[in-house]
């Protein structure tokens, strides 16, 4: 197991009267992508800030340990911010401001040039390095933005909605980038709703609601702990309704998907041959299909059946 | 040394983002073209001044006039009957005009429009009358001479405040006062917009995570306090440019010692200075705790500077010695228009320019404590404004 690179331990900030961010805790460690995520107006933007020193928590503490240094919080150049509330300066050429923002985090001159032109050429923007950043479309200009934030090269990196406003290309771009930063060593903490997205990118995830921790750690143990089994997609004669399989022990969801076929949640633990026994037993079924549940599914069957029912479990 | 060496950069980022080398060029290039203008065109009218005039004279023998070799003006002897030939003539623009003389007291001067000579024959007709008058009261032109000879009163002024000032120094107050407010303006206008800019383009958070807000604050007040000055001294340069225009045409404009002396540039310059940088601080304070430039309320505050400042500059040219001026021009807000007022019109002693500067750095220092907690706290809300109590428990805190 790694080191650990942030400890946040307990953080709470409330704006007058909302509680924006609540107890929460987790840990993230060094080399990883951590995955914060939720859905808009969960605390991810808060908990990001406040890991900045941008916002002060209320209580609670935030440490991290880079380079065998402990301390509240690290240098300017040892951080990385992809804000979601983003912009640059749009009358001034990209290489001008990449150089800046480099200067900004301590880089000399010469060594935010070098990165810049590097990185411009590594998202291929490299004859735009002199252009203003208006005349980019709006995931170039994302892509500048985005390289503004890890152009110093940061051993933590905080990216919040970076997907955002992207089209499906852009979005694979995107996540090649982030792997590929994660790879040249810098530890990532992914703050986003794209939980699809961030699935496939995330060593762990830390999934929050309403300000709160919902589920914490690995993929598969974070759909074990949501409590989904297999995804089973029927499909059967007579145009059967969702509606009639509600009462099946196995089934945590039976949802509609068009005329006779149905998507089924099963419990985590329930077997399909059983499940697929009993619905043959009301209807015949004429095709079947199954699929593990995506984190999105997980996190979405996990908020509606209320976190109560899921006991607080041991996080890989 | 990290923490100064960002500051720099940013005042620099913040300088060069605005200056622009070929503006400021162009702007001395267009008051040499503006000078060229003025003097050349003053110069081309006093030209045409200097034409000579062929005036026609009917019953010349009632008011001989005597009309210097010097003068522009010739006379032509016309006969009475040839008077409406010449009102036609003169209407037709083929010659200049007709003096028709009535009387000793009363003449009519036909002309196509009012000419510039009509002073100067008026001073002839008035010369030629004064000497029928004189024959008639048979009084020597030496006696006359004595008699209407001005009466001769010397001037000698005791003040306590030293050296009066004439309308040139006044000129040259105005126009270093008016370089004063310029620097007030510029501050004004480009802290709102490149902070309420920033806001608007959302370019604030990424830069807060990475400085603080103190540096940041620091480093745009710096630069735009420099850029403020700089555009100062172009207009400077352009008002130079000009005067050495007016010398090529030979008219060359007098600036009163008063502003050229070392000690007075050099206090002039250096109130220019802190005079920008605490403007700016009010300023950059201000604009970081407005949302929308278009829509605030609070924007209006910034008409109170620019009161404050019109206010103490016109005190300062009207009674630049009055005890109100005085403690104006060490009041930090004020000190920029009424101690440079009072440097260029009156002599000012050591003390008071000392202590203007003293509580100008001062003051500084204390707003851009408190423009730092106000900056880190504003530039971060979006959507609305903090309120006064909020703004006040915020410049405690700091």
């Amino acid at each position: 197991m790694s080191a650990e690179i942030l400890n946040v331990d307990a953080i709470t900030k409330v704006f007058e009267s909302v509680r924006a961010v609540d107890g929460l805790s987790f840990t993230v460690r060094k080399g990883e992508i951590f995955g914060l995520l939720g859905p808009n107006g969960a605390g991810k933007t808060t908990a990001a800030r406040m890991l900045l020193g941008i916002v002060r928590p209320d209580s609670g503490f935030i440490r991290y340990f880079i380079d065998g240094q402990r301390g509240e919080m690290p240098l300017s150049y040892e951080l990385g911010y992809l804000p979601e509330d983003r912009g640059l300066y749009k009358d001034i050429a990209v290489q001008k401001t990449l150089v800046y923002m480099g200067i900004l985090r301590g880089m000399h001159r010469e060594d935010a040039a070098q990165a810049a032109a590097s990185w411009l050429e590594k998202v291929g923007l490299t004859d735009r390095a002199k252009d203003k950043l208006d005349t980019l479309s709006k995931g170039n200009q994302q892509k500048v933005q985005f390289i503004s934030a890890v152009l110093h090269k940061p051993a933590f990196a905080i990216l919040d909605e970076p997907f955002s406003g992207l089209d499906p290309i852009n979005q694979e771009v995107f996540v090649d980038i982030i792997r590929s930063l994660r790879d040249g060593g810098t530890t990532v903490l992914l703050s986003a709703h794209q939980m699809n997205l961030v699935e496939r990118l995330a060593d762990r995830v830390l999934l929050m609601n309403q300000g709160r921790e919902v589920l914490q750690g690995t993929i598969p143990h974070l759909k074990e702990q949501a409590g989904s089994g297999q995804k089973v997609i029927l499909s059967v004669e007579g145009g059967a309704e969702a509606s009639l399989f509600g009462d099946l022990p196995a089934v945590v969801e039976a949802e509609q998907m068009g005329q006779g076929r149905i998507a089924f949640h099963l419990r985590r633990g329930e077997s399909i041959n059983e499940f697929l026994v009993a619905v043959s037993s009301r209807v015949k079924i004429t095709a079947v299909h199954s699929e593990e549940v995506s984190l999105h599914e997980a996190f979405v069957q996990f908020v509606r059946l209320g976190a109560t029912q899921h006991g607080a479990e041991e996080r890989p | 040394m990290r923490r100064y060496r960002i500051v720099y950069e940013i005042s620099k980022w913040e300088f060069f983002r605005w200056f622009k080398l070929k503006d400021q060029i162009l702007t001395l290039v267009i008051s040499c073209g503006i000078g060229f203008l003025i003097w050349g065109g003053i110069a081309l009218l006093g030209q045409a001044d200097r034409d000579p005039v062929t005036l026609f004279v009917v019953n010349d023998q009632m008011l001989p006039l005597t009309i210097p070799e010097t003068s522009r003006l010739t006379l032509q002897r016309a006969s009475a009957d040839s008077q409406h030939v010449l009102r036609e003539a003169v209407a037709r623009r083929e010659i200049e005009g007709l003096l028709i003389i009535k009387s000793e007291d009363a003449a009519d001067l036909v002309v196509h429009r009012r000419p510039e000579w009509q002073d100067e024959l008026a001073e002839y007709l008035t010369q030629a009358r004064t000497q029928s008058k004189i024959q008639l009261l048979e009084i020597s032109r030496e006696e006359l001479a004595e008699a209407i000879r001005p009466f001769s009163v010397d001037v000698v002024v005791e003040s306590m405040a030293g050296k009066q000032a004439g309308t040139a120094e006044k000129i040259a107050a105005g126009v270093v006062i008016a370089l004063m407010l310029l620097g007030v303006f510029v501050s004004f206008a480009y802290q709102f917009v490149t902070i309420t800019g920033e806001k608007q383009l959302r370019v604030t958070e990424q830069i807060i995570s990475a400085v603080s807000p103190q540096q940041w604050i620091d480093g745009k007040i710096l630069g735009l306090s420099a850029f403020a000055f700089a555009s100062t001294i172009t207009y400077v340069l352009s008002i130079l440019v000009f005067i050495g225009i007016s010398g090529f045409f030979g008219e060359l404009m007098e600036i009163p010692g008063e502003v050229t002396s070392l000690p007075i540039v050099v206090a002039l310059a250096f109130l220019g200075l802190t005079g920008y940088l605490f403007w700016n601080t009010f300023f950059a304070t201000l604009a970081a705790t407005i949302n929308d430039p278009n829509t605030s309320a609070r924007g209006s505050l910034v008409f109170v500077p620019v009161l404050a400042t019109v206010g103490a500059a016109v005190l300062a040219l009207k009674s630049p010695d009055s005890v109100l001026t005085q403690v104006l021009a060490i009041f930090p807000a004020t000190a920029p228009a009424a101690l440079a007022g009072r440097l260029v019109l009156t002599d000012v002693p050591l003390w008071e320019v000392f202590a203007a500067f003293v509580l100008m750095l001062g003051a500084i220092w204390f707003m851009r404590t408190a423009a730092g907690k106000i900056f880190h706290l504003g530039m971060l809300m979006y959507g609305k404004e903090p309120s006064w109590r909020e703004l006040l428990r915020w410049i405690r805190e700091a």
